[in-house]
């Protein structure tokens, strides 16, 4: 079977995960640059960082919304089909975008979320190396506002939700993926968190593991997830081995309430964590560290120390983990997150120390000299 | 919440600051958990007897799903000792830690203690570092997650870890058996007993007289390892664990059978345990451990004690109805639990050298009990190796002990009668071999000797002898001969051995080791001895100054290709080297086939390499005759010349088409030479020459004359001459007396 790995990288309040598959396909979910030139700042260099795991180019790559902590500084890595400034020889290819339908139906689209509606736009019109995620009458209705594309062709490339994202089966490469959101909506103004994409995707190890990829989907929307999916009876595409938090352990995501210390989520919500998440599971919460009661962090931004409180409730109910990327392994320096999955062992977190020196002689020492 | 178990004895201690500890290891230890990316301490105390505690949580990469229950987060004490002498404890605090292999048995039964290495302390020291006994901790506890701690090719867990000591018993034993035990050692609180079957007809106390009783458990599933039991009662409890009743299945059992026989009423009973354990349950392997348990008092006191028997007017009756039973005395009963071990036998020494029986059943003469055969013979002893008979006549004299493998005690006795005493004490078996005090060139009892060689399928001819290896080499047997020898210098050793259908004998094996020195030029020196040099052979000399440890390689070297030999079938000429510094070159020469003619009174023998050189010669001289100098050697008693090698056609020789004249160029010098480097044995013997293709291999005029100029001058000197014509189609005639 091989080895598929799942990496949250540490970027803060912000967005990238890479799953790569045992058959050497690379899932990337979501792009967020946004480590500055302070040394003081821990996150990790996204770029260097990916472009030593991948070699060549990503296979598909979602951008789960257009909010700038899911997709940053995408325009100076990715090649672009769209315009020639994009092509330079040094980017990497997406051979398949992944884009929710509010990408494209945005007309207040500014900066990099415009680049990117340019990009699925000019995408959708070679009816090619693209999936949109929504409703299909909701996008033939945009189809039929468009000059030069046509819905009867490009039908085949959107997703809805409720089905498995066609190209990916188990069998082929090991996982498939369910789509949970954007579903339907008649809402006319675009709210880029209500309408994210938000999956699960299930691997092909002996425990079948299965991973949610929450994006930043508030608690209204998870609570019709929750109501859409008993409805039409898919409880087990809201099992969890890993999930990954919603909103960067914003409380919103749980309740409209923040609670004192803890946050009292939803019935629904409730439901999600407490049923459906196997034993000895892992939540991920892709985050700034949960702040200390008073302390200058412990306000209004996410993470909220009070949704944390929750989900650690979780975790200890399950013998599982609730692990936040900058505060793992250590607050001091932080390092991606990563994931196993294989035949034998199912999800292994890899928790690796090294003892001998070697690996020092691999590294450059600091600068030497008379003074 | 997850609810923790404390060591005994501590809860009410209170924690302390971790600047607080005073043992370094602590401290280290402190200091690497403080660093470490996933552990994380919580409480430090300080023991009323000095040790120190220290508590932490520490994550081990487990997954999902894992084969034993150990979590993400567990938390983990440690306990160091004031004075490392002992390795720290490690215990898992967990309440519901799961019973798991590669655990300690405590006295007490949680929190469970964690057996993470198996090599001693001492050697763990020099490399100690805190973050590798951290690092250990979280390897223990990733494996046995996985259910893969115990290498599937690592031995099972002992049953008991702390043994008080050792019993040897024989390879043979039944229950019931009694047994006659002798203490032999004591050391460092452990206790070695032997035990013999021997029957012994004098009056010995009953002290060291025994009862054995023995009995197998179910099968079971290796793991906890526990401690031993300390009295009968601890054994009752053991044995129940494992599936046997003690009192109910052993103990009253055989002792009423007992009852009627009041011998053995003040014999002591031991109670040899055998448990047949397995990897786990789905393995079909199995390893028996068998342990001992010792009681230091007589059956009969203990059957008194619990009610079992009764005295009554001096006898013992079996217990009567109303006097109940008192199984519970049983714990007043000390006991000795020791591992046991079974004498040395043949098929032992076989197993642990990884050998198998078709490799070492044969059955072997040794000729010649010297130094170079003993040392040979009880290295094969030790392997298991061979059914032997030796044949020697010499008795020890003390100088041999400088190289010889016997003993002080063996001085002026006969040395193949020692040595077969000595190997079958080594081996325990009577059977193994015999040694015969007698010559094999002159034997005082030939009937008894031919007899007994005629029973061997290796004649191994260690004598050092050339008569003896040539009268070996023409005997009836059938038996395959092998022969093994020194060089003068003792810094080689030779091993000529003949092919199961003996196609080549020995005495043309060992013209063609003379060729063999003649040609490798390394071996020039190989016959060499200071001082003078000898003719025929070398070692029986008593002023040989060879050395013991070159002896010993040699002796190794050999044993090595015995047995490589006695699996492979064919003929093989070894010589191993030694040089200055402990290197072995090996020379191995391919063994050719022989002809052996009959010409005039004379046999010959020409081996087919000579042959296939000196038609080569011919041929490649064609038209022209060719020739040169025949080398060889005799065996004048029984009429025999080898021709062993030429020299071919030297320089100054001419060749024409129907003419050879033999020159002399260089032939001096080399006659000089080969005189040197075959110590005398290989010598000028005749000539050879062509005749073109077509002619006939009968003598010419010219041929006559040449062999009437060879009969006059080797007449002279008492030897016969030899001419050998070479033809076409690979033909050729050998004339002589």
């Amino acid at each position: 079977m091989g080895k598929h790995i799942v990496k949250f990288y540490s970027l803060g309040n912000a967005d990238t995960s890479l799953i790569s598959l045992s058959n050497g396909k690379y899932l990337l979910w979501d792009y967020a640059n946004v480590k500055t030139e302070d040394a003081d700042d821990k996150r990790i260099d996204l770029p260097s960082e990916l472009s030593k795991e991948v070699k060549e180019d990503f296979d598909f790559v979602c951008f789960t919304h257009a909010d700038t902590d899911h997709i940053k500084g995408f325009s100076d890595y990715f090649y672009l089909e769209h315009a020639k400034k994009y092509q330079d020889e040094n980017r990497k290819h997406i051979n398949e975008l992944w884009v929710p339908a509010s990408v494209l139906m945005d007309t207040h689209a500014e900066d990099e979320a415009k680049i990117l509606k340019a990009e699925a736009r000019h995408r959708l019109k070679s009816k090619d190396k693209i999936k949109v995620f929504s409703r299909p009458d909701k996008m033939k209705a945009w189809c039929d506002d468009q000059d030069d594309i046509s819905y009867d062709e490009v039908k085949h490339l959107f997703v809805d939700a409720g089905k498995l994202v066609p190209g990916l089966t188990k069998d082929t490469d090991g996982i498939e993926i369910f789509v949970h959101s954007p579903f339907a909506s008649d809402s006319k103004e675009i709210d880029r968190n209500g309408e994210c994409i938000v999956v699960q995707a299930e691997f092909n190890d002996n425990c079948t593991t299965k991973l949610i990829l929450g994006a930043d989907t508030p608690h209204e929307v998870w609570i019709d997830i929750v109501n859409i999916t008993k409805h039409y009876k898919h409880e087990s595409r809201l099992e969890w081995d890993v999930f990954h938090i919603s909103h960067h352990s914003s409380y919103l995501s749980l309740s409209d309430e923040k609670g004192k210390d803890k946050t009292n989520p939803k019935e629904e919500i409730k439901w999600l964590f407490e049923t459906q998440g196997n034993s000895r599971g892992r939540m991920i919460s892709s985050s700034k560290p949960i702040p200390a009661k008073n302390s200058d962090a412990d306000g209004n931004q996410p993470p909220h120390r009070q949704a944390a409180a929750y989900y650690e409730d979780v975790a200890n109910g399950i013998s599982g983990e609730y692990l936040v990327t900058m505060e793992y392994p250590t607050e001091s320096s932080p390092e991606p997150i990563v994931l196993e999955i294989d035949e034998h062992n199912c999800t292994k977190l890899l928790k690796k120390v090294v003892t001998s020196a070697t690996y020092i002689a691999s590294k450059n020492p600091p600068r030497a000299g008379k003074w | 919440m997850v609810k923790y178990v404390n060591l005994p004895n501590t809860s009410d201690v209170a924690a302390i600051s971790a600047d607080s500890l005073l043992i370094p290891k602590s401290k280290e230890l402190v200091a690497c958990i403080s660093e470490h990316s996933f552990c994380e301490l919580i409480e430090c105390k300080i023991l009323p007897e000095g040790e120190e505690l220290l508590v932490f949580d520490i994550e081990p990469q487990v997954s999902q799903a894992p084969k034993n229950d150990i979590r993400y987060v567990e938390r983990i004490a440690i306990l160091v000792d004031k004075n490392d002498i002992v390795m720290p404890y490690v215990f898992a605090l967990r309440e519901d830690f799961p019973l798991v292999s590669h655990l300690n048995a405590m006295h007490f039964e949680k929190p469970r203690s964690l057996c993470l290495y198996e090599i001693p302390y001492e050697d763990l020291k020099i490399d100690w570092r805190a973050i590798l006994f951290i690092e250990r901790i979280r390897e223990w506890l990733e494996l046995t997650a996985n259910d893969s701690l115990h290498q599937s090719n690592q031995p099972l867990e002992p049953l008991l870890n702390d043994l008080q000591g050792r019993l040897i018993l024989p390879e043979k034993i039944n229950n019931g058996d009694s047994l006659s035990i002798t203490l032999t050692n004591t050391h460092n609180n452990k206790y070695t007993l032997i035990a013999t079957e021997e029957e012994v007809q004098v009056q010995n106390s009953t002290d060291s007289k025994f009862k054995m009783f023995y009995h197998i458990t179910p099968e079971f599933e290796h793991g906890v390892i526990k401690t031993s039991p300390k009295t009968l009662l601890g054994l009752h409890i053991l044995l129940n664990d494992l599936g046997i009743n003690f009192i109910e299945d052993i103990l009253k059992p055989e002792f009423n059978r007992l009852l009627e026989q009041p011998e053995f009423h003040d014999y002591k009973p031991i109670f040899l345990i055998v448990v047949p354990k397995k990897r786990d349950h789905k393995s079909t392997d199995i390893v028996y451990e068998r342990i001992a348990f010792v009681s230091f008092k007589s059956i009969k006191e203990i059957s008194l004690a619990v009610n079992l028997w009764v005295e009554a007017e001096g006898m013992l009756a079996a217990l009567f109805p109303q006097q109940p039973f008192e199984g519970q005395k049983i714990s007043d009963f000390d006991i000795g639990a020791l591992a046991t071990y079974t004498y040395f036998s043949k098929s032992a020494a076989v197993l642990y050298n990884g050998l198998n029986l078709e490799e070492t059943k044969v059955k072997i003469a040794l000729i010649g009990g010297g130094a170079l055969g003993s040392q040979l013979f009880l290295n094969l002893t030790r392997m298991g190796f061979g059914s032997w008979l030796i044949l020697d006549d010499d008795v020890l004299l003390p100088h041999n002990l400088a190289r010889h493998a016997l003993y002080n005690p063996a001085v002026g006795y006969s040395k193949s009668v020692a040595l077969s005493f000595l190997a079958n004490g080594i081996v325990n078996d009577r059977k193994h071999s015999q040694g015969f005090q007698d010559n094999y060139l002159y034997p005082t009892q030939p009937q008894l000797i031919d007899a007994q060689l005629s029973e061997a399928e290796i004649l191994l001819d260690v004598s050092a002898s050339i008569p003896v290896a040539r009268k070996l080499a023409f005997d009836k047997f059938a038996s395959r001969r092998v022969s093994l020898f020194l060089n003068p210098s003792g810094s080689g050793l030779v091993m000529l051995a003949e092919s199961e259908e003996r196609n080549v004998t020995l005495d043309c094996l060992e013209m063609q080791y003379y060729r063999l020195l003649l040609r490798e030029p390394k071996l020039n020196d190989h016959l060499f001895r200071e001082g003078t040099i000898r003719y025929g052979n070398s070692c029986r000399d008593i002023s040989g100054r060879m050395k013991q440890h070159n002896i010993a390689i040699l002796a190794g070297i050999g044993s090595k290709a015995l047995v490589d030999l006695n699996m492979q079938k064919s003929s093989a000429m070894n010589i191993w080297e030694l040089n200055e510094n402990g290197g072995v070159q090996l020379f191995s020469q391919e063994v050719y086939d022989v002809e052996k003619l009959n010409s005039g009174s004379w046999k010959v023998i020409i081996d087919h390499h000579i042959l296939n050189e000196i038609f080569k010669k011919r041929k490649s001289m064609l038209p022209k005759e060719t020739g040169g100098i025949l080398l060889g050697a005799y065996d004048m008693s029984r009429k025999i010349i080898y021709i062993v090698d030429t020299i071919l056609s030297p320089s100054d020789s001419k060749e024409y088409p129907n003419a050879y004249y033999r020159g002399i160029d260089g032939v001096p010098e080399r006659m000089t030479e080969i005189h040197e480097i075959t110590s005398g044995n290989v010598s000028y013997i005749g000539e050879w020459h062509s005749h073109p293709d077509g002619a006939s291999l009968n003598r010419s005029a010219d041929d006559d004359y040449l062999f009437g100029w060879l009969e006059r001058h080797m007449h002279s000197i008492g030897r016969p001459p030899l001419m050998l014509i070479a033809g076409d189609q690979n033909k050729f005639q050998i004339y002589t007396d």
